[in-house]
């Protein structure tokens, strides 16, 4: 027989509910399933023995995606086989694409894409695009938080932003065309 | 307090901050008096929100499965500080 289950500790009260977020972070992040999955384990486990170290009372949340992503950067990114760095040429191409809104009347693009399609397009970011889309804009995580969580100034985490949206964008727009869900521009 | 106009060109550098809240309020104000009388600059901020909420869409209904949340309360329980 077994016994009542433990009582909860406190650790499993503020940690436990960002497992979740910790998962489609480390998903993003490492592109595939059994890597995420042992990544939001490893967080955990290296939250909970420096949980001494994290001040009660602030945001778990921040604390958690900052364990996690410097677990990635030591111990998964190599294993992957994407580029880490940006390619400067390309982000700048999709850039200016600043006609984007025009080619889509209706709105109706972004709504006809698949999610598979769409988070392929995620995955296909450099990973310095990927991070800032997924803590801004699947997590809604604000600037500030981000720039604490990367380790970068707030203006990087802006500009980084911009170019990410804007890549990602040029991407699915392309996907929509081959789709036949969009025509292509005039100029295209 | 700040009560100039905003052109397109202001407007639309704005909006990314604008979309993420991040604005002061006043210029939250300028941008959103900006697009509620601009149908040029309100294509670009439709197109950027159903952009946004297919993100949303495609990425934020993904959950931790089960099982490795399971395997990780289990693997809790038995760790010991090193």
């Amino acid at each position: 027989m077994s016994s009542a289950p433990p009582a909860e500790t406190a650790f499993e009260r503020d940690v436990l509910p960002h497992m979740d977020l910790m998962y489609r972070v480390a998903l993003r992040l490492t592109g595939e399933a059994a890597a995420a999955e042992d990544l939001v384990q490893d967080t955990v486990l290296k939250a909970f023995r420096a949980w001494d170290s994290f001040r009660q009372g602030t945001n778990a949340r921040g604390w958690l995606l900052t364990i996690l992503r410097n677990s990635f950067i030591n111990d998964y990114r190599r294993r992957r086989r994407a580029p880490a760095l940006v390619d400067l040429d390309v982000a700048e191409q999709h850039a200016r694409l600043d006609d984007q809104p025009g080619q889509d009347p209706e709105g109706e693009f972004f709504h006809s894409l698949v999610d598979d399609r769409i988070l392929a397009a995620i995955d296909g970011l450099p990973e310095e695009f990927r991070e800032v889309v997924v803590l801004s804009d699947v997590e809604g995580l604000g600037y500030a938080q981000i720039a604490e969580t990367l380790g970068v100034p707030v203006g990087t985490v802006k500009s980084r932003l911009f170019r990410a949206r804007k890549q990602l964008q040029g991407t699915l727009l392309e996907y929509a065309i081959e789709a036949g869900i969009v025509r292509p521009g005039k100029d295209a | 307090m700040n009560d100039s106009r905003l052109d397109c060109a202001e407007a639309l550098a704005l909006l990314q901050d604008y979309l993420k809240d991040e604005l002061t309020p006043d210029n939250q104000r300028r941008v959103a008096g900006h697009l509620a009388a601009c149908g040029h600059c309100l294509e670009h901020e439709h197109f950027e929100r159903n952009f946004l909420a297919a993100i949303q869409r495609a990425a934020k209904g993904i959950r931790c499965p089960d099982e490795v949340a399971a395997r990780i309360r289990q693997a809790l329980r038995s760790d010991t500080p090193d």
